[in-house]
């Protein structure tokens, strides 16, 4: 289960990836809470008050990173953002994964054991395609309507 | 507390078992209601079956009535929704976060 968003900005991927990568441009408070380098952490704080304990998984300059990320208590997702050059500048593609997954216990919200996002990422990757599979189902059962109709409305939008 | 984020986590990890799909599927179109109906149906056994509907249960997906000796279950849609609806929310912040990456290459 996945939620998938892009948008498509007028400039050469360089300067694209220096918006993405300034974190506090467009996503946090602060660009210092996270330095982007695999395996780092730290505490976020988003633009619209939230906060979220997230942990860089991989950086390809100019066109990748992605980073695990968890609320306080919840559960965490794996966030993926894709640069790509087209005609009229860069697409920009965000994909937040892993809505299956299993309880985060790697961070000081959660306590607990270390299982640390490498191991909660092969989790997710067993259980999150799967769900494409319920959506079949879910689309023959008549008397689900007013959550078929709500499905149908975003299926586009969410991959499900 | 239970966040909508857990609960929503909880429906989707719910859906993500095909035997439980299955499970949901029988329940809801009325076919079978109880554990033992269920597993005469489906290529599991009645144990397997009751683990299911435990964990469909816990995700509220499925509501348990006891009714004598046996506890029949039927299918609570609602969650479903909510779920369908917290995942909307979740891209519409990713909406509202990529307008502000494109404000800010306009403004650098």
């Amino acid at each position: 289960m996945d939620v998938t968003r892009e948008i498509t900005l007028p400039v050469e991927p360089d300067a694209a990836w220096e918006a993405v990568t300034d974190l506090e441009r467009w996503l946090t408070e602060d660009s210092s809470a996270l330095e982007l380098e695999p395996g780092s952490e730290g505490e976020l704080t988003l633009r619209d008050g939230e906060t979220r304990w997230a942990t860089v998984e991989e950086v390809r300059a100019g066109e990748h990173l992605s980073f695990w990320w968890h609320a306080p208590g919840a559960l965490a997702t794996l966030v993926e953002v894709t640069l790509e050059a087209v005609a009229d500048g860069t697409r920009v593609v965000v994909v937040e994964s892993g809505y299956a997954g299993e309880p985060v216990c790697g961070s000081p919200w959660a306590g607990g054991a270390q299982s640390g996002p490498r191991a909660r990422s092969a989790a997710a990757a067993t259980a999150s395609p799967s769900f494409a599979l319920g959506r079949a189902w879910v689309l023959s059962l008549a008397d689900w309507e007013p959550a078929l109709e709500r499905l149908r409305r975003c299926a586009g939008a969410v991959g499900v | 507390m239970i966040s909508d984020a857990d609960q929503a986590q909880a429906v989707f990890a719910a859906l993500a078992d095909p035997t439980r799909r299955a499970v949901l599927h029988s329940v809801a179109s009325g076919e079978a209601s109880t554990a033992t109906e269920l597993a005469a149906r489906l290529p599991v056994s009645r144990q397997a079956v009751a683990k299911h509907l435990a964990l469909l249960e816990r995700a509220r997906l499925v509501d348990a009535q006891r009714a004598g000796r046996e506890v029949r279950f039927q299918a609570t849609p609602g969650p479903l929704g909510e779920a369908i609806e917290w995942m909307e929310s979740v891209g519409t912040q990713w909406d509202e976060r990529l307008a502000a990456l494109a404000r800010a290459i306009d403004k650098p």
